[in-house]
């Protein structure tokens, strides 16, 4: 009997896996094979998509790019035991492109059933949550803080100080609420690990809920994502039957339980006041701060609001030690990211890596650079709210002060990358234009002034009054930049004046380079 | 509904009211309602009609009333 | 001559222990912890600019033009929606923030109609004052970008238009629709550029479920929502600071002039009752001062079947005088009497009871108080000592139980039920006990723990049954009843109400509330925190209605709810100075203060300012009044300002009685009902001519002061003066606050008052005396004025009013928010658009039994008498129990209440009549049921 893994992940399934894995069952049943068919997680290769996995005696074997016409060639060409074919790629296990990272959140990602407990348990799974229930919740937070763990959604705020501030702050009712609305163009992460193994998540929610002293949490799931929904929701259940979620967690006489809401096709849920709102039924507008949501988030109470990949790195945490996550990284970015390469680039994928890998070797040594081969012209990190990085800058270090202080910024780890046919001035109007479609409209800077930055770069293209639109266009930068509610209309700046600084010779008929001190004010 | 009518039936509620206390106590808390609050033509035309369809502490207030 | 605009310090004022220093722009100021840096600097003199942030709404932090530099900190933050701590230092005129503000208003301004010259809100616009402040000088991004110029205007509103080319989407409309109004009618629909503010689910404001309280059009920072009076007229010049006619809550207003017409009437935020909010009545519903149905010349006729003749003052009072004299010699001196109003000023009112007491002889005096709260007098002033509610309205802030008794205050007093339903918000919990589901006990964010939908008629049984739980379960403050009442009295009341037949369970099947119910709801009013009683006419106008107030003092001492803030029994009074008159003694057996008239030493001190010997024993009630007046004893009537025709039971009796009378004179604005039976019809002054004094529900004495002279040309205390000194008793005063001065040297409660203490206090509670020189908002409070309390044990005595085959449904009456009581005023605005009629809302098993539709005619029947409506097919209501309103004349809802009362002050049982409803199906039917066309139908 031979197992065969086959990705469910819907990046896979959208490029044919479903009907490679129907193929592969069909076809074996015609030879008489013994073939048992896994749906695993993806491995996050997705050039290689979809990826078989035979399981032979040397390891797992992998067959890239696999078509379902392919299926009864591979395996009359010993596909099953791991023959050599073009498709072939050896040893999953072995290739560079995963030797060289370090897996600590994705590491059973791609190598599960995401709905196994058995196979949870057999890589790891629950150490950290049968640790956390020894402790105290002042202990696990004091882990979490000793971690130097920070929030992966992009604001980067230490995790321990916020799980901190939720335990310390009395109240009956107190929530945990997962950010899973991963609205950032070129991201996926959190929806691979949604889709490639929730239980990493539900146990470190639960995790969170002990510590902080919550017995309900809500995990927040962009609608835009049908299959992570259906199967995380399937791997609630299986976790509550199983006595790891619910009324009694493990024994230990404590509750704490979880729920999925759906989003509804807007960015700014990303925001997590906008998403606490959104989870009351109310129209997603920001909230103002003071009060933080650790203090009276959810339905007035203190809430505990982080992204999925920073509760997912927790029960690494109370598993390993948090002296095991802390030793890696650099500056005060501690412990590992992870990184999703996207847009024009040869090798996309997930490159989970200690922070300080340089942008260049996860561009170009895990990228490959280019898929069509161009040079690479621009990086854009940290989402479409996030600075081009020019070649010059791509030695910068994955760090998040290091980024700042480039005027860059790191974000939830999306890495897009566009060759030279890319048009940066059209880049710029669109994080403007995005901007306004997103923007929630509860602030003038972001409301109008998004709708405003079109027309005026617009003008700027038709090359009407260019210097005067410039230097509106910069003082519109800088209001958005300081006046906004929120990071949307307040980051929103950010790429536009990255276009300004480091491609000026995309700016239409632009007089000289606009520096950061350079312009009228 | 004629005047005397009226009066009895509201002499009746007074008393009805009064229920609480005994015969004796609800007689004359029902007297000192009269006396409080109706005019002294009224307490007359009270006292010029016959008991008819007076309820017993009623009645003993209207004897109450008489001195 | 000038507009007086209140200082609007951006965010609410925050209670706090303690106190924080901060120094904004160099200067110093102390404020409560937790106070905005905005609203810290407004108190500092260093008013910061802002849009989208008004004080009566809570920070927003949605224009950005209120940004500050704090020292020590990164960045330019909202200073509405930052708390200032201690020792801060902020700047707010820093050259960055200045930038800033002028970016934020630049981006304004390219998507805003640059019509400033002709828009209805020129001189009062604060994005216009904005653009003044931040030093806009051009607008860089042009006007040809997005905009939203072609917005369409919504104008189904009567009273004010929806223009949405002007807003600037701070959503002030839709906070204060949600926080001070409650009602949640606005939205803002779609994101981003496109919001839109939207009533309803896209309906316009008309059809939505807006209640056109005007808080939005206050709220409103440009011409966006904007009152049609204004955009007709103009810009007001002047204010003149007076109350609210319409109904017990007493809201103050700044009534804004030009030259003598009223502009547009808006809450005054200093007003001790309203606090900046109104109704749509108090708002926008005074146009009736000056319809063209007013009468402003006397009129005579020497019988009601003449029609009238226009007569002059001298003429009318000679007249007047005469009669009346001529009929006391023929019938004797109790013949004649009179009544007061309770829309009419305290000074107004004191003026015609002293008329009665001393130039009629006799104490032939009553009011409308008898057909709405006397048993509240009653009951109260037997239980502690004061015939008026314990608490202030702002006492509902601290209250963590509300049990709210046969009212229903979002209809009848809109602005009190807004505050309470905040209070609601904030988590306090309801108690609703009415036979109708009101709106309170499901609303927007509001839902009663209990609903106790009892059948009409049996208050006492639901109160006895309430604290025979708390008894029995032992849950009364024994403590507070230690120290406070009367023992004795406690003793018997306790032993009265454990009886068995006292019990939930036992009085189950008549009240038809479940026992469960019942004692979950006592259990949570004794141990809830503090419990706090609302109560209205649901609970007075029975047979049992003294009986039920005491029930409910008996309830509230038990648990030791009164003389302190959050507790309390309140009854809401129904008219703007229903409490006024009575205060003023317009009761037959009481002087002004509530002393019994055979009371020798306080009627000495009467008799020795006025010059006259008084009356010791007590006069007429109405109900006495009238069955007098058929008995062919009572002959000469005085009627100020009251529509007995209309709005006293049994229509065909008043109508006899009226009918009877050898003189009516009626003292009103218009010709109404009463007036069909006068002989001489003296007009009146509408509230904007008045110069005295309202008050309210809550003991406050209020001013009125009058925006016009009167259009009678007399005001009604000169008239009512005239007519004493004609009949003998010479009656003269130069202003009505000498009348209030006579008022203060007669009664000790008020004897602090003065219009110059009104001036400078702004409005007092009373007492208002050297005991308390600036008035007492909370009752009781160390001890009940008349010592200890009084429990007084309430035997359930069911009343004879029962359904049976012939009239198998109850009855039972109510008022809706846009008409207010017999609709004089309300028929006589814009308001009929929402209630043009009267309608009789029935259960949907009731009307399939006799096949009635939604909307469809029906004639009502009581063994009284009959009339005819239309239908409302509803649930609200319990199978077996109808409902109407009574604001329309044709309706002629009396014509089928009945003679029944309370038993201790006459009050009518309005609340509970036998009934029969069929449909009617032929025109001729209508045309029977409604035979007596009533005098000022179709008339609005």
């Amino acid at each position: 009997m031979t197992v065969v893994y086959v990705p469910g992940d819907s990046g896979a399934r959208s490029v044919g896996a479903d009907a490679v894995a129907n193929a592969l069952v069909a076809k074996a049943a015609e030879r008489g094979l013994d073939v048992t068919v896994i749906r695993n997680g993806s491995r996050g290769m997705l050039w290689l998509e979809p990826l078989v996995e035979v399981v032979t005696e040397a390891g797992r074997v992998g067959y890239g790019s696999v078509a379902a016409a392919e299926i009864d060639e591979l395996l009359a060409a010993g596909m099953l035991v791991g023959a050599a074919s073009p498709n072939c790629i050896g040893i999953v296990d072995e290739l560079d492109w995963l030797t060289k990272q370090e897996r600590f959140t994705f590491a059973r990602v791609g190598v599960t059933d995401p709905l196994s407990l058995a196979d949870y348990e057999a890589h790891g799974g629950l150490v950290g949550l049968r640790r956390a229930i020894e402790l105290t919740p002042t202990e696990v937070v004091a882990a979490v803080l000793e971690s130097g763990l920070r929030g992966r959604g992009g604001a980067g705020f230490p995790a321990g100080i916020k799980w901190r501030t939720v335990l310390e702050t009395e109240s009956p009712t107190k929530f945990v609420v997962i950010n899973a609305d991963e609205g950032d163009s070129g991201t996926y992460a959190d929806r691979m690990l949604l889709e490639g193994d929730p239980f990493l998540l539900i146990e470190g929610c639960v995790i969170a809920g002990l510590s902080v002293r919550a017995e309900f949490g809500f995990v927040y799931i962009r609608s835009e994502y049908p299959d992570a929904i259906a199967t995380f929701n399937r791997a609630l259940d299986v976790a509550r039957a199983a006595g790891w979620l619910g009324a009694d967690i493990l024994g230990s006489g404590r509750a704490f339980d979880l729920e999925v809401r759906v989003g509804a096709g807007a960015y700014i849920c990303g925001e997590e006041t906008s998403l606490l709102e959104s989870i009351e039924g109310r129209r997603p507008v920001v909230r103002s701060k003071p009060p933080l949501p650790a203090i009276e988030g959810l339905f007035g109470q203190p809430t505990l609001v982080n992204n999925v990949l920073t509760v997912a790195a927790v029960p690494f945490v109370l598993a390993n030690g948090a002296a095991a996550y802390q030793e890696l990284g650099m500056g005060r970015s501690r412990g590992t990211q992870v990184f999703q390469l996207a847009g024009n680039v040869a090798r996309p994928g997930i490159v989970e890596l200690a922070f300080g890998v340089s942008v260049d070797e996860l561009v170009n040594t895990f990228g490959g650079g280019t898929r069509t081969g161009r040079p690479v012209h621009a990086v854009q990190v940290g989402g479409p709210l996030g600075a081009y990085l020019p070649v010059e800058q791509l030695s910068l270090p994955m760090d998040y002060e290091a980024l700042l202080a480039a005027g860059a910024m790191l974000g939830h780890g999306g890495i897009v990358v566009f060759d030279d046919g890319a048009d940066m001035w059209a880049q710029a109007r669109f994080a403007m234009s995005f901007c306004a479609a997103e923007s929630c409209g509860k602030c003038t800077p972001c409301r109008i002034g998004a709708v405003r930055g079109v027309e005026v770069i617009d003008r700027i293209s038709q090359g009407t009054d260019v210097a005067a639109n410039l230097v509106l266009l910069e003082d519109l930068c800088e209001l958005m930049t300081d006046g906004s509610l929120c990071a949307l209309g307040g980051l929103t700046p950010l790429p536009v004046r990255s276009v300004l600084r480091h491609f000026s010779s995309a700016v239409p008929a632009s007089p000289t380079p606009v520096g950061p001190s350079g312009g009228s004010r | 509904m004629s005047d005397t009518q009226a009066l009895v039936r509201m002499l009746n509620q007074i008393a009805a009211n009064h229920s609480y206390l005994d015969a004796a106590g609800a007689a004359q808390a029902t007297a000192a309602h009269v006396v409080r609050f109706w005019t002294p033509q009224m307490r007359a035309d009270l006292q010029a009609d016959s008991r008819e369809g007076l309820s017993p502490i009623a009645a003993v207030a209207a004897d109450l009333l008489a001195n | 001559m000038t507009l007086l605009k209140e200082q609007d310090f951006g965010t609410p004022a925050v209670a706090s222990d303690r106190e924080v220093t901060v120094n904004i722009d160099g200067h110093d100021v102390t404020v409560p912890e937790g106070t905005s840096i905005m609203r810290a600097a407004g108190l500092a003199g260093c008013e910061v600019p802002k849009l989208c942030a008004t004080d009566s709404l809570k920070a927003f932090g949605s224009c950005r033009l209120c940004v500050v530099e704090v020292e020590g900190r990164k960045g330019t933050p909202a200073s509405c929606t930052t708390p200032v701590a201690d020792g801060m230092v902020v700047n707010t005129q820093s050259e960055k923030v200045a930038k800033l503000r002028r970016g934020v208003m630049e981006l304004y301004i390219s998507d805003h109609p640059l019509d400033c010259l002709t828009c209805p809100a020129n001189g009062d616009c604060e994005l216009q004052d904005m653009a003044g402040v931040v030093g806009l000088r051009d607008v860089r991004y042009g006007y040809s970008g997005e905009n939203h110029f072609d917005e369409p205007k919504d104008e189904s509103n009567p009273y004010f238009t929806f223009d949405p080319t002007k807003c600037i989407s701070c959503s002030r409309c839709v906070r204060a629709c949600d926080e001070v109004q409650g009602t949640f009618a606005l939205t803002i629909a779609g994101r981003g550029f496109d919001s839109k503010v939207t009533a309803g689910a896209g309906e316009s404001f008309l059809e939505s479920e807006c209640v056109s309280c005007g808080a939005c059009v206050q709220a409103c920072p440009t011409s966006t929502l904007q009152e049609k009076s204004v955009i007709e007229i103009g810009m007001p010049r002047r204010t003149v600071l007076t109350t609210c006619a319409y109904c017990g809550v007493g809201c103050t207003f700044k009534a804004e002039l030009a030259g003598d017409q009223v502009v547009r009437m808006v809450p005054y935020k200093d007003g001790g009752a309203n606090e900046g909010h109104s109704c749509v009545k108090g708002r926008f519903a005074w146009g009736y001062a000056t319809h063209k149905d007013r009468i402003t010349t006397p009129l005579l006729r020497e019988s009601i079947t003449d029609p009238w003749r226009e007569a002059t003052w001298e003429e009318a009072i000679e007249f007047s005088a005469r009669r009346l004299k001529e009929i006391q010699a023929k019938y004797g001196v109790d013949s004649i009497g009179g009544i007061t109003s309770s829309r009419c000023t305290n000074e107004e009112v004191f003026v015609v009871q002293k008329m009665i007491r001393t130039a009629f002889g006799n104490n032939n005096v009553d009011t409308c108080a008898r057909v709405c709260h006397s048993p509240t007098g009653y009951g109260l002033s037997q239980t502690f000592g004061t015939s008026a509610g314990t608490q202030d309205f702002v006492s509902v802030e601290s209250s963590d139980v509300i049990l709210l008794i046969g009212a229903n205050p979002t209809a009848a007093h809109p602005v009190f039920a807004s505050r309470m339903k905040q209070r609601l918000r904030q988590g306090a919990k309801l108690i609703v006990i009415d036979p109708r589901r009101i709106d309170l006990v499901r609303s927007p964010h509001v839902q009663a723990s209990h609903h106790l939908q009892l059948q009409p008629g049996t208050n006492v049984a639901v109160v006895n049954a309430l604290a025979h739980v708390v008894v029995t379960e032992d849950l009364v403050d024994h403590k507070y009843v230690a120290e406070r009442c009367d023992p004795a009295d406690f003793a018997m009341w306790a032993e009265f109400i454990s009886r068995p037949e006292n019990s939930p369970e036992q009085l189950e099947a008549a009240t038809g509330v479940p026992a469960a119910e019942v004692r979950a709801a006592a259990r949570l009013f004794a141990t809830g925190g503090n419990g706090a009683i609302y109560y209205g006419l649901g609970v007075t106008e029975h047979s049992q209605g003294s009986t039920m107030v005491m029930g409910m003092a008996n309830l509230a001492m038990a648990t030791g709810n009164i003389g302190r803030v959050g507790v309390g029994v309140n009854p809401l009074r129904g008219q703007n100075n229903v409490q006024g008159a009575c205060d003023m003694g317009s009761f037959p057996h009481e002087l002004p203060g509530y002393r019994h008239v055979s009371d020798d030493a306080v009627r000495e001190t009467f008799e020795s300012i006025w010059g006259r010997e008084l009356v010791s024993e007590p006069g007429l009630r109405i109900p006495n009044m009238f069955d007098a007046a058929v008995a062919g004893r009572f002959k000469g009537m005085f009627v100020q300002g009251e529509d007995i025709a209309q709005s006293d039971p049994n229509t065909s009796h008043v109508q006899a009685a009226l009918g009877s009378l050898e003189l009516l004179i009626v003292q009103d604005l218009f010709i109404n009902e009463t007036a069909a039976f006068a002989h001489v019809f003296l007009p009146g002054t509408s509230f904007l001519e008045k110069d005295g004094t309202f008050t309210n529900a809550e003991r406050r004495i209020n001013r009125v002061r009058p925006v016009m002279s009167p259009r009678n040309g007399k005001q009604e205390w000169q008239v009512v003066s005239e007519l004493a000194s004609a009949l003998g008793y010479p009656m003269h005063y130069d202003q009505s606050s000498q009348i209030m001065d006579e008022i203060a040297a007669l009664t000790p409660t008020f004897a602090g008052v003065s219009f110059k203490l009104l001036d400078e206090l702004g409005s007092v509670q009373w007492p208002c005396n050297a005991a308390a020189p600036e008035g007492t908002p909370i009752m009781h409070v160390n001890k009940f004025v008349r010592g200890l309390g009084r429990f007084i044990p309430t035997p359930y005595v069911p009343t004879d009013e029962r359904a049976n085959r012939k009239f198998p449904l109850i009855l039972t009456t109510g008022r809706i928010l846009s008409q207010y009581n017999v609709g004089a005023q309300t028929r006589r605005t814009a308001n009929v658009v929402w209630h043009s009629e009267d309608l009789l809302e029935l259960h949907p098993h009731d009307a399939e039994e006799r096949g009635i539709a939604d909307g469809a005619w029906v004639n009502i029947a009581s063994r009284a008498g009959e009339t005819a409506m239309r239908a409302r097919v509803t649930d609200r209501l319990p199978v077996g129990v109808v409902y109407t309103t009574f604001h329309h004349p044709i309706s002629g809802a009396n014509v089928v209440t009945t003679d029944n009362s309370d038993w201790a002050t006459n009050c009518p049982e309005y609340k509970v009549t036998a009934v029969q409803v069929r449909p009617v199906t032929a025109p001729a039917d209508v045309a029977a049921a409604l035979s007596s066309e009533p005098v000022s139908a179709g008339i609005g």
